[in-house]
């Protein structure tokens, strides 16, 4: 079964009217899941994220220090850090984390859950599982992606701090300025875009790929990779189309539109 | 046991037909009422026929032809993922009480929570009710089904008897006006059947309670449903009293050896509830 944008469009609107009815979020127990999820999505993933924000903090601010010392412009550390990281590379690795960690655990959890009954039995008792079970995942998730990209940012700064201070001998002070005095509106927009707002949209896809399913096991993997490459290619799209359109306000606003 | 004088239609269903996936009706026209205060058992060999139309009457299975309201609302066919809940804005799952045959128990919380989690939802986040008042309405359900000893364990540690319990406490934990059970009886093993005997003779007592059960189990269709409707060739051949069921068109049935054993066996099982 392929993507049907109509019937993802009717689970939003769905999801939408449950969350209107049932005022998920008023109720304890679907409190206690967004917790529960945050815990599993975002604080176990902390070390992964960290580990890969180590090594291509040091990779990328080691690279760059080099050649930016060589050519005397040790000052445009800052921009490169607020490009590379809060711009690029913090939402990018932590999407792809993200998607490959919980959107697939998800994606399987709801598909047995449906293969199990468990599905029908909520919603034949009353509980709409859009508001227990979609809403609290899809909340938790996209809080989880942005920490988690904030921390990815976190790290990879204070690699840059650490790598400044050793490689170009650059004073504290200057460095946190250089890189603080770059970070603009736009950055922040486009940091929360690719992901909170991202993460919201891949835990739908999750959701929707584990809820989609006839209710037979054999359908668990394929809920499983469809939520995955789908989830995937949503994000690489989102991330090239909003970083494609910045470069190109970028090169339109400093005269350079011309030559696209 | 006798319903109201102005009883409320629950359910009617006019010409309906459906099928659990594509392919041939395994319900043809079926047209029926059912009634605040009738307790009906769905009846019929094939178990996806009687399933499919507790399901249909659940609101979890589509209607492929013909027309069904409930609570004298027309529905209509729904969107992928929508609910009854969403139309209705929650004025018909809150009066419903159902309990399926895979009882769908939520896995990672214990049997207690899980009735505190649908009593709670039920409710509505409006409600107010506080813990204290959602956890004595499950104890007291919990002492009812006589399963308290269980209410801590999560649904993976139960035996199929102790779940099928469960299940329905869990279904009866808001007392809803209207039970739909579908096969109560499967898998229940002796100690658990005499509970639920119990259970059940306590639970419709009141004559407003609306008991709608799909099952094989001829002895407790016998016990507490005043209407049976029988299924054959995906159609409804008959719909009333079960002493109707025994004579008249169905006389000749009296004759199976099988029927004769069943009747033998229903005399004995009603005498010993006397």
């Amino acid at each position: 079964m392929g993507f049907s944008p109509q019937a993802f469009w009717s689970f939003l609107i769905s999801v939408w009217q449950a969350y209107r009815l049932d005022r998920p979020l008023s109720h304890h127990d679907v409190r206690l899941v967004i917790m529960r999820q945050i815990y599993f999505t975002g604080l176990q993933a902390f070390r992964l994220v960290g580990m890969g924000a180590l090594i291509l903090g040091v990779i990328t601010v080691a690279q760059s220090a080099s050649q930016l010392t060589r050519l005397g412009g040790s000052d445009a550390i800052g921009p490169i850090l607020v490009g590379a990281f809060i711009r690029e590379l913090g939402p990018l690795v932590t999407v792809v984390v993200v998607v490959a960690r919980s959107v697939s655990a998800i994606a399987s959890e709801l598909s047995s859950m449906k293969a199990n009954g468990e599905i029908d039995g909520l919603r034949a008792t009353g509980i709409s599982p859009l508001s227990y079970l979609v809403v609290p995942r899809v909340l938790s998730g996209a809080i989880s992606t942005l920490l988690l990209a904030i921390h990815f940012v976190w790290i990879s700064f204070s690699v840059g701090f650490l790598v400044s201070q050793f490689f170009i001998n650059m004073p504290a002070d200057r460095f946190i300025e250089n890189v603080f005095m770059n970070i603009t509106g736009i950055d922040l927009l486009i940091f929360i875009l690719k992901t909170f707002t991202l993460g919201c949209f891949v835990f739908l896809l999750a959701c929707f790929c584990g809820l989609r399913t006839a209710g037979t096991t054999l359908e668990i993997p394929q809920a499983t990779t469809k939520a995955v490459v789908w989830s995937f290619m949503l994000s690489f799209g989102v991330q090239i189309a909003i970083s494609g359109t910045y470069y190109l306000i970028l090169l339109q606003r400093s005269g350079l539109g011309g030559l696209i | 046991m006798t319903p109201s004088k102005k009883a409320e239609n629950i359910w009617k269903l006019s010409g309906l037909g459906s099928a659990a996936g594509p392919g041939e009706l395994e319900i043809q026209d079926a047209n029926l009422e059912i009634k605040q205060g009738d307790r009906v058992a769905i009846l019929c060999e094939k178990p996806s026929t009687r399933s499919l139309l507790l399901r249909i009457l659940a609101g979890l299975r589509p209607v492929r032809i013909g027309s069904l309201e409930i609570f004298e609302r027309k529905t209509r066919k729904l969107e992928f993922f929508e609910d009854w809940d969403q139309i209705f804005q929650r004025s018909v799952r809150q009066k419903l009480g159902v309990c399926l045959e895979i009882e769908g128990l939520v896995s990672n919380v214990s049997v207690r929570e899980g009735m505190e989690l649908l009593y709670r939802f039920k409710s509505g986040h409006e409600s107010g009710r506080s813990r204290t008042q959602v956890a004595e309405q499950v104890q007291k359900t919990c002492d009812l089904f006589e399963i308290s000893n269980i209410q801590e364990k999560r649904p993976f540690m139960l035996t199929t008897s102790e779940r099928r319990l469960a299940g329905i406490a869990r279904a009866w934990v808001s007392e809803p006006e209207t039970l739909l059970l579908e096969e109560p009886t499967r898998g229940l093993n002796e100690k658990y059947r005499k509970i639920l005997w119990r259970v059940f003779q306590n639970i419709l007592s009141s004559p407003e309670q609306t008991l709608v059960a799909s099952t094989d189990d001829w002895i407790f269709a016998h016990a507490f449903c005043t209407r049976w409707i029988v299924f054959e060739n995906s159609r409804i051949v008959f719909d009333g009293k079960p002493s109707d069921f025994f004579k008249g068109k169905f006389e000749i049935l009296n004759e199976v050896r099988e029927l004769k054993e069943l009747r033998g066996l229903l005399d004995g099982l009603l005498g010993e509830i006397a």
